[in-house]
């Protein structure tokens, strides 16, 4: 089931392709629909919550320009995620050079909730991001687009030009890092 | 190796619920893409790259554009240092006020050149003072969507005023991104001032209302005087101002030469440089043509000389070595279109 309803969704994507090669507004904004979620939780994975959002957009304005130059539509999101990990590895790597302490945005919590729950929250959060952002890429992928994304492994296949069976095995042993290393107890060396 | 096994559930989101899976959908949760976040000018054509972004064929026509355009300007900057008489010793003497939105009010000392890097999603704005001085005044109106929580003012070369105080702010790195634009005031002694006008974050329109400013941006420059208005279009890159009172005609012709530009289409805009020359345009509404003498298409020049020379009479004597797009252009800096 999730196979066909990934399937119909990557035909709409392949048709928007050309359409947004010549310029139509409606084409780009359903690529940019289908796709924000997955240029977001790639750029998530390796710059943090504060600039995944606004790094997800300059993402799409670079694919947007460089559109023509895309000769199969197919190939879309691989040009795609391509972008969006090229921006990540940028942006990650100005940030080395001037270290900045990044908090969550201040209203990703229901304000609903109290404050102490917030922060456990929030703290929970970044754990299982941090735990997932420390995973080689070919699982860290995957796993933030299943979790964060909520994107099926049909889905997520059809995104990333991977096999269904790639997808599964990647899942699998990304779950596995991941597991082993959530279950690791917290260490602060301390003076 | 064989992969772990895994829970049907990680791979397909409808299986049977995996409470671990699941557990860390939820701590996962707040970190997901809103779809409500995305900015109206990643989709909306009027501040991102267009259809007629052709790859670097296109960049480098934009680069041959910016090139000739920023060597006639620099040539006629050059050519209007002080000499008595001279509209150059008047144009040294411009103030300037823009305002971005309403919540930014900005001010310039004569010759003062100001960049603008980036004004993103989440209310960040960053600008590059280039040279002179200039004032920045931060408003309390506008909407909550658009207010600038961060201001980022970089000085290479030049003197920042806030609230009224001279402070020194330190040289930043930063990198221009879509809808950067690049503002310069230059004209008359009467001063250059209007609102400009943020339709949507990325995209900025200036209105003028007085002197002249000029305004680039995508490797394309523009001289909008008082009156007139343009807007950060295709590629970044600035459309040809237009009065308000533009005939509807007019403004057509304009949108399809703009279009044109960005598609390097030299046929089409001559086209338009052709009607616009023929009855659209009198000696008061003849700015769009002004901004066609730096065409980069000879044949699209030449139109619009031809145009103006029927409207207005031929340009005054050129310098010896001055070319005659340059004294063209030196009208048009000097507010000869009216």
């Amino acid at each position: 089931m999730a196979d066909s309803h990934g399937d119909a969704r990557d035909d709409a994507w392949r048709r928007l392709v050309p359409l947004a090669q010549r310029g139509d507004r409606a084409a780009r904004a359903g690529l940019y629909e289908a796709f924000s979620p997955v240029v977001h939780a790639i750029v998530l994975g390796q710059v943090g919550p504060d600039h995944a959002e606004d790094l997800a957009q300059d993402v799409f304005c670079s694919v947007f320009r460089s559109l023509d130059s895309l000769r199969d539509p197919g190939a879309f999101p691989g040009f795609v995620c391509s972008a969006a990990r090229n921006a990540g590895r940028d942006h990650a790597r100005r940030r080395r050079r001037a270290p900045v302490t990044e908090p969550l945005p201040a209203d990703a919590a229901s304000p609903r909730r109290g404050p102490a729950e917030v922060a456990s929250e929030r703290e929970q959060s970044e754990r299982v991001l941090e735990g997932i952002q420390a995973l080689p890429e070919a699982y860290r992928e995957p796993l933030l687009l299943r979790l964060v994304a909520q994107l099926s492994g049909a889905e997520i296949a059809a995104r990333t030009g991977l096999t269904h069976g790639s997808v599964r095995v990647n899942l699998a042993r990304g779950m596995a890092m991941l597991r082993e290393r959530l279950a690791r107890p917290t260490t602060e060396v301390r003076p | 190796m064989n992969p772990p096994q895994m829970p049907d559930h990680l791979f397909d989101p409808d299986a049977a619920a995996d409470a671990e899976v699941a557990s860390l959908e939820r701590a996962l949760a707040p970190l997901r893409w809103r779809a409500s976040d995305a900015p109206g000018w990643v989709l909306d054509g009027s501040a991102r790259p267009g259809p007629a972004s052709r790859g670097r064929r296109h960049v480098l026509l934009l680069g041959l554009v910016a090139a000739l355009v920023a060597v006639m300007l620099s040539w006629w900057l050059a050519d209007s240092g002080p000499r008595p008489g001279s509209p150059a010793q008047r144009l040294a003497a411009v103030d300037g006020a823009l305002q971005l939105g309403e919540q930014v009010r900005l001010s310039f000392a004569p010759d003062a050149e100001l960049e603008f890097v980036r004004w993103q999603a989440r209310g960040e704005l960053r600008l590059r003072l280039l040279r002179g001085r200039a004032g920045i005044e931060l408003l309390a109106a506008g909407a909550a969507e658009h207010l600038v929580a961060t201001l980022v003012v970089e000085t290479p070369a030049g003197e920042l005023e806030i609230g009224g105080q001279v402070v020194g702010v330190p040289l930043r790195p930063s990198s221009g991104v879509v809808g950067s634009c690049e503002l310069v005031v230059v004209g008359e002694d009467r001063g250059a001032g209007g609102p400009a006008k943020t339709p949507e974050i990325g995209a900025v329109r200036v209105r003028g209302t007085g002197g002249t400013v000029a305004f680039s941006g995508g490797g394309r420059r523009v001289v909008v005087p008082g009156g007139a208005s343009c807007e950060t279009g295709e590629a970044g890159a600035v459309t040809t101002p237009r009065f308000e009172r533009a005939e509807p005609a007019v403004v057509r012709l304009l949108e399809i030469y703009d279009r044109a530009l960005v598609a390097g289409d030299a046929e089409r805009r001559a086209e338009v440089a052709d009607k616009l020359r023929f009855g659209l345009v009198g000696p008061h509404t003849s700015l769009p043509l002004w901004h066609m003498l730096v065409d980069d298409d000879p044949a699209v020049q030449k139109l619009a000389r031809d145009g103006l020379r029927t409207l207005l009479g031929p340009p005054r004597t050129a310098e010896p070595g001055e070319s005659l797009a340059a004294v063209w252009l030196r009208r048009l800096l000097a507010s000869q279109w009216r």
